[in-house]
């Protein structure tokens, strides 16, 4: 953490941050009702882009939830924040769904694991704070790119099928889509520079 | 045991071949098919910078969560409304319910793979070498329809492999030892991305330690000498 010197210089957890904090900690159930509320519909609303089955999308919604409950003691806000952690979990429940084979994760905790250098900068905070950005930086992509990109994220096909499907050559698709990535990269390091 | 690469006689440097973009958003989206998912988090592991980068993918996507509308009926952007009250009492009513134990995370002692390897072919100790061509063993990691299965090979220190040509691309993840070709030299950590139209490709092994690597092969080498070219076809290396 450069510049900010103390945790609470992280900014203030977001309200999703702190229910999970307090699900974690206290097994709270109160904090979890809240945290359906705002989470469930969101997380349908992800899972129902790559499925057509109702019945499906639901246990699936039901299932990420209780992982939320179970798992809320191993989220860190410092590495992700509780909708990229939420991401993430809804993620995995897809993959699990539509691939046979064990899924391939990072494990933090791994022996193995190169860790970056101590002057590596920490850019959890510039990461996170692309939240309140992505929104713009997808409205400024062109309809074609921001259309490939979201496709991308939500509906579990590749950018080449997302490609595909709007008739784009694969090349075209390729340069769109590292177009789209540079514009949002650049989006995060201009907050990045920011935010130090 | 003799020819176990040793992660630590390199202190572990982060690598300096990264992957392509496009597949680490592929893992973050959750697209990635199973090979490239296991390539990218093996990767990931020993590569900080893009393990950053992978992060703020997946930070995207939990920014397309937060940002979602919902509206009044707890509908997402003008879709069907969920979790009325009976919905969210059946959830609560599910929480206290015995569950069975997560699997306890397995690490390779020798610290050589990867957990996500780990998970797939055990501890680099106990694998089961195959002799795969001249210099080279392999040993099966994952099937691939239509394609080369993922394996690892363990390459002789000092060996130079026979000139071939590439008619898909490789992706090779070095997991110990190393080598050096027109590009240049990669080791722990690093990837060789091998495009599919690389003719004449020469690879010279480091001395010292055997190379392992993980590698995700789309179609067959063809080596030059026309006897490894036969033993290349009847091994499907």
């Amino acid at each position: 953490m450069r510049g900010t010197g103390s945790p609470a210089g992280r900014g203030a957890p977001t309200e999703i941050d702190a229910l999970l904090l307090r699900i974690g900690a206290d097994r709270d159930r109160e904090a979890f009702r809240q945290l359906a509320r705002e989470a469930a519909p969101r997380v349908r609303g992800y899972l129902r882009r790559s499925s057509r089955d109702d019945a499906q999308v639901d246990d699936l919604v039901q299932d990420v939830m209780l992982t939320l409950w179970r798992r809320a003691e191993t989220f860190d806000p410092s590495r992700a924040s509780g909708w990229t952690w939420i991401y993430t979990i809804a993620r995995n429940r897809r993959i699990d769904l539509v691939r046979k084979a064990a899924r391939a994760d990072v494990d933090l905790d791994d022996p193995a694991l190169v860790r970056a250098g101590p002057d590596a900068p920490d850019r959890a905070v510039g990461r996170e704070r692309l939240r309140s950005h992505v929104r713009d930086a997808l409205e400024a992509l062109p309809e074609a790119q921001r259309e490939v990109v979201v496709a991308t994220y939500f509906e579990g096909i590749t950018f080449r099928e997302a490609a595909e499907r709007q008739g784009l050559p694969v090349g075209t698709a390729k340069s769109r889509m590292r177009l789209a990535l540079k514009a949002l990269r650049e989006v995060l390091a201009h907050l990045g520079e920011g935010g130090r | 045991m003799t020819d176990l690469p040793d992660p630590t006689s390199s202190p572990s440097q982060p690598p300096e071949h990264h992957l392509p973009d496009e597949l680490l958003l592929a893992y973050a989206t959750g697209t990635a098919s199973a090979p490239i998912a296991l390539l990218v988090a093996s990767h990931l592991t020993l590569c900080p910078a893009c393990r950053e980068k992978a992060a703020t993918y997946e930070a995207v996507g939990g920014a397309l969560l937060a940002e979602a509308a919902i509206d009044t009926r707890g509908a997402v952007d003008g879709g069907e409304p969920t979790l009325d009250d009976g919905a969210l009492d059946a959830l609560l009513a599910r929480l206290d319910a015995p569950r069975e134990p997560e699997p306890e995370p397995v690490y390779d002692p020798d610290g050589v793979l990867p957990a996500p390897l780990v998970r797939r072919v055990g501890a680099f100790r106990d694998l089961r070498w195959r002799w795969l061509a001249p210099d080279t063993h392999g040993v099966k990691v994952m099937d691939r329809p239509g394609h080369l299965p993922v394996r690892l090979v363990r390459i002789r220190p000092g060996a130079v492999l026979p000139p071939h040509d590439h008619t898909g691309v490789e992706r090779a993840l070095i997991l110990g030892g190393g080598w050096s070709d027109e590009v240049g030299h990669f080791e722990r950590g690093d990837v060789a991305y091998v495009e599919a139209d690389r003719t004449d490709h020469r690879q010279v092994i480091l001395d010292a330690v055997p190379c392992v690597a993980l590698v995700v092969n789309d179609a067959p080498l063809r080596c030059h000498n026309p006897l490894m070219r036969l033993v290349t076809r009847v091994l499907g290396v």
